[in-house]
């Protein structure tokens, strides 16, 4: 009885199936729409300016008390907060970036503007506003990161070092010095003694990110130059690669670093971390911006220090990673750029803010806002520790090849998979220079 | 209850019906279904036919499409690793959980089938879960309970099995997930269930006369009884679980190693993270094509297992 | 049905199904008692109760921390689903009627599209949409919701009206076209009250679906002012810090009740809608 029915259902959907695909034509895209430019505003005209960035909970908070703050100086201003974590943030942002549903003001991260500036004009320049002031800044600091196609199109939001996040209490405990450099091989001894004696412990809390970073480190030591170059070729040879995986297998295998299935639930969130929380891992290596949210989900009482991340003894570059924390910058579809503008400016420059927000994005760009904000005592000594070691230290800053978030994810994968032991360090690093190659080309051909 | 039943029992009324009144068209009946036709132009065709467009363009929506013949395609099958990836895990969800959440519902609609005190009781509690489905307070429950920290492993610790890790190791991520769909077998065995009280009386009477066993009368009555709404569900689930984005997105997102990286997320990743809008419509354009090869050769093998009582 | 119903049999069975039920509704169980828990019982134990009871966690869950709390969400999600659900209702029992009532040229063959669509998988045709929907300026509104509903795109919902008109005599409809009612008042006087039930069966599934769903919100809308339920719960899943999940899972309770509500007070329409048409899962 049903057979016809199913019968008549299956014809018909072969027929729309032979329909569809004899016809071939479909319509023309209209071009993109136009860009509404920020008129000027009276100042008694009520604005509401949409601020979205990722954080963990006191960087929502003390940039939530900066929008307070504001309101005393533009009445007129509402600022919508639209904050979360890390996981999922970049997915949003780009999403609504594609739809010109963006917020006025976004906080981004480094690897995706070199990716996003090459495929649209999303940003205002900031160079070109009147309303916004970047004298402060370091202006080094400002061209490596902040300025694409000769528009300055983002901003630093604090200087971040990458560095090594250390639970001293714990680490006392535990009878791990927390003084020392580290190098490769003293930090894989100390781990697998640590594991050893007691296997519920690890040395290192890390993501699939922060591994990624160690890889980059260990072969810009090993090579002292870049390790994608400018010309989308690989800047390191194969036996860089094989030693490099050689030690990360050899450290997991030992236990160094927590086994990546339970610490990659947590990416972008370290700081939900069981192992973290309940005190079974001493140390992360991590940005100096995520010192804050590590600490915070620890008792009172423990302490916190920082230290060089691992250099290794014979490095032809120290590998040292100073980069913005974020950067900040204004959707040029924004309705109100100007008052965009502006608030930025004071956002980034105003003592009262920098005494507002401290050092919930590492330690602030502006020379003055680093003062006000010191002065306020409300920057952790161990961020500025890191900060001042990282900066005395620094490695090549990376080129934007190295920043495109599809190159990171490449090695990113196939960092996994020798992590999980899916791969053999000499199979991982022909299918990592199979597969940069590749990417790197196809980049390169879309431009 | 005459709703219930209409499954099985109304469709061959309303065919003959539909015979008999063929003569003279009433044009109000357009007027009335204008809607559905306005929706289904714009909403539907349209859509469907511009993602065949859209797949042969590279197309970020910030500047306009440009036509590029089959590279899409192209690279798809041949520079593409994840592609394949996520063909591989979506085809191993698919041939797991189907198969898997139908028997489990057919089960224990058999089992709810007997008239038992309190069984209106069980089919509520079974069904529960089911209407929650894909929202995401269950996948954030999924990944409490099944954490390395988690109350499933404290649990199997009294037992001294594992820790498993349960979202963190490659090999076993996507049974997780799984799990996860198969906890949600309430609406196909409500389905099942009213098949089965659709089933004559007589047909088991006359089967115990003749001393079969009621393992027999499963596989012999109930089974060939229901082949109907098992290729229903099949087809159904199938289509549903080719697309699962929710859980696998929320609970693992993709990982670890890529091993829950379900065709929809590559899909969703394609589109709204890399705004390769043309490269991901080639993919779900392929995602379609599979969608309707497997549905073809589900209707096609159906002739020879579903079973159609003629004359009835 | 069957004869053989002996003693052990039936006891087996229900022990079977008890313990199967159990574990059915374990992991809801264990959502609802691990909102009071602390963060040391939901990770360091199995038990089902708390050691210790957090009492605020619902308090402090609902505020959120930001700008927009929970009761925000679900303001938002009230405001997308209700309309939703309004003009799935009513799209679909006039589209119904049309299919179920009146003859009109290839009515076969649309009805075997509107077939067909049930099986069309969203995911292709979900790019050219969000296209459309971005000229159309509807991303982050809830019209991509609510405007499709109006036009009966939901084949789902259609057929089963078609299917529960259709179980309706049509004897009905002669009467009181002899009574000199149009067509139109047939529907709305004879055919709308006697629908109650599947209009029922039809508003309950469109407000779950609604209500759960992830992947079209987490497309089409994006400020947070315009979050629904769904999309809140995923912030606040990655906005907290590990301080606080008790009120990640209180707020997950909270986010699953309204369906569960539902469920319990309209068992009856479910089943029957399910078997109707049984569908999805």
């Amino acid at each position: 009885m049903k057979r016809r029915k199913i019968g008549a259902l299956f014809f018909v959907t072969v027929l729309i199936l032979t329909l569809f695909s004899a016809c071939s034509t479909g319509n023309k895209e209209a071009t993109g729409k136009n860009n509404t430019t920020g008129g000027t505003v009276s100042s008694d005209e009520k604005i509401t300016l949409r601020f979205s960035w990722w954080g963990g909970e006191d960087r929502h908070a003390a940039t939530i008390a900066a929008i307070e703050a504001y309101k005393q100086i533009a009445p007129n201003v509402t600022i919508e907060a639209e904050y979360q974590g890390f996981d999922g943030y970049e997915q949003k942002i780009k999403t609504q970036l594609a739809g010109g549903t963006s917020a006025d003001i976004m906080q981004l991260d480094l690897p995706w503007l070199q990716e996003l500036t090459s495929k649209g004009d999303f940003f205002l320049d900031l160079g070109n506003s009147s309303e916004f002031d970047a004298a402060g800044f370091d202006q080094d600091f400002l061209n490596n990161f902040g300025v694409y196609n000769d528009q300055l199109v983002a901003v630093p939001t604090g200087v971040n070092s990458y560095c090594m996040i250390i639970n001293k209490t714990l680490a006392d405990k535990l009878g791990i010095q927390t003084d020392v450099e580290w190098d490769w091989d003293s930090i894989y001894e100390a781990g697998k003694k640590l594991h050893e004696e007691d296997s519920s412990k690890y040395l290192l809390l890390a993501d699939h990110a922060a591994l990624r970073q160690d890889i980059v480190t260990m072969l810009k030591q090993r090579t002292g130059a870049q390790w994608v170059n400018e010309d989308y070729t690989v800047g390191f040879s194969k036996e860089d690669a094989v030693a490099s995986f050689e030690w990360l297998h050899k450290a997991m295998e030992a236990g160094v670093y927590q086994p990546i299935g339970e610490s990659d639930l947590f990416f972008g969130k370290i700081d939900q971390n069981p192992k973290w929380i309940n005190q079974e891992i001493p140390m992360a290596p991590s940005m100096s911006s995520t010192l804050l949210s590590l600490k915070n989900v620890l008792p009172d009482g423990v302490e916190i220090v920082t230290s060089l991340p691992v250099i290794a003894k014979d490095a032809k570059d120290t590998g040292v990673l100073i980069r913005p924390s974020q950067l900040f910058a204004i959707s040029n579809k924004s309705k109100h750029q100007e008052e965009a503008s502006k608030f930025l400016s004071w956002f980034m420059n105003d003592k009262e803010a920098a005494a507002i927000l401290g050092d919930v994005r590492s330690v602030p760009p502006v020379k003055s806002s680093q003062e006000a904000a010191v002065a306020a005592g409300k920057i952790d000594a161990a961020i500025t520790n890191a900060v001042e070691l990282g900066l005395s230290h620094a490695g090549i800053v990376d080129n934007s090849v190295a920043n495109n978030s599809e190159v990171q994810k490449v090695l990113e994968d196939i960092i996994q998979k020798v992590s999980y032991g899916k791969s053999t360090p000499e199979e991982a690093a022909d299918e990592l220079i199979a597969s940069l190659t590749s990417k790197l080309k196809e980049i390169k051909d879309r431009k | 209850m005459s709703v219930s039943h209409s499954l099985v029992g109304k469709t061959q009324k309303s065919m003959k019906k539909k015979i008999k009144a063929k003569k003279n068209y009433q044009y109000i009946g357009l007027l009335y279904i204008a809607p559905w036709i306005i929706g289904l132009l714009i909403f539907q065709f349209y859509p469907f036919l511009s993602s065949l467009y859209y797949s042969f363009t590279d197309y970020n929506m910030v500047s306009s499409a440009k036509f590029i013949g089959w590279d899409n395609y192209k690279r798809i099958f041949t520079a593409d690793p994840d592609f394949y990836q996520s063909l591989k895990v979506t085809g191993i969800y698919v041939l797991l959980v189907v198969p898997v959440k139908l028997a489990f519902a057919l089960f224990i609609a058999v089992l709810l089938s007997a008239k038992l005190k309190g069984i209106n009781f069980f089919r509520t509690v079974y069904y529960l879960p089911s209407i929650l489905g894909g929202s995401v307070a269950i996948s954030v429950l999924w990944r409490f309970l099944f954490m390395k920290e988690g109350v499933i492993n404290n649990m199997l610790g009294y037992l001294n099995i594992g820790p498993v890790d349960w979202l963190g190791s490659p090999d076993v991520a996507l049974y997780t997930l799984g799990l996860l769909t198969v906890w949600q077998f309430g609406s196909s065995m409500v389905l099942f269930l009213a098949g089965i009280q659709q089933i004559p009386n007589d047909l088991y009477e006359a089967g115990s006369i003749d001393g079969a066993s009621k393992f027999r009368m499963f596989f012999k009555i109930t089974v060939p009884l229901l082949t109907p709404i098992v290729l229903f569900n099949l087809v159904m689930q199938m289509v549903n679980a080719f697309q699962e984005f929710t859980g696998a997105f929320v609970i693992t997102n993709g990982g670890p190693m890529k091993s829950t990286y379900l065709y929809a997320l590559k899909l969703y990743e394609e589109a709204f993270t890399f705004f390769k809008m043309g490269y991901a419509s080639a993919l779900s354009w392929i995602l379609f094509l599979i969608i309707m090869v497997v549905t073809a050769i589900i209707f096609k093998t159906s002739n020879s297992w579903v079973y159609y009582e003629d004359g009835r | 049905m069957r004869e053989s119903n002996s003693k052990t049999d039936s006891l087996l069975r229900y022990a079977f199904l008890i313990i199967l039920g159990l574990v059915m509704v374990y992991p809801l169980i264990w959502l609802f008692t691990s909102s009071f828990k602390t963060n040391a019982d939901i990770f360091g134990s199995s038990k089902l109760l708390p050691s210790t009871y957090v009492w605020d966690s619902y308090v402090l869950g609902w505020q959120g921390t930001g700008q927009y709390g929970f009761q925000d969400f679900f303001i938002n999600t009230l405001k997308l689903v209700i309309p939703t659900v309004v003009f799935t209702i009513i799209s679909s029992v006039i589209v119904a009627y049309g299919f179920a009532r009146f003859n009109f040229p290839f009515k076969t063959i649309l009805f075997s599209i509107m077939i067909a669509t049930l099986m069309l998988p969203n995911a292709s045709i979900m790019i050219p949409r969000y296209i459309l929907f971005n000229k159309m300026n509807w991303l982050d509104t809830y019209l991509p919701f609510i405007i499709p509903a109006a036009f009966a795109t939901g084949a789902f919902f259609v057929y089963m009206m078609i299917q529960f008109i259709r179980g309706l005599p049509v004897d009905l409809d002669e009467a009181a076209t002899i009574d000199g009612c149009n067509s139109f008042s047939v529907l709305t006087r004879v055919l709308l009250p006697l629908c109650k039930p599947a209009l029922f069966s039809v508003g309950i599934f469109q407000f779950m679906w609604t209500w759960n769903d992830f992947f079209n919100s987490i497309i089409y809308i994006s400020s947070v002012k315009k979050f629904t339920v769904s999309l809140g719960l995923r912030l606040s899943l990655d906005a907290s810090s590990a301080v606080s999940w008790n009120q990640v899972l209180a707020m997950s309770v909270v986010s699953v009740l309204p369906c569960i509500l539902l469920f319990f007070f309209a068992q009856k329409y479910f089943v029957e809608g399910i078997s109707t048409t049984g569908l999805k899962g």
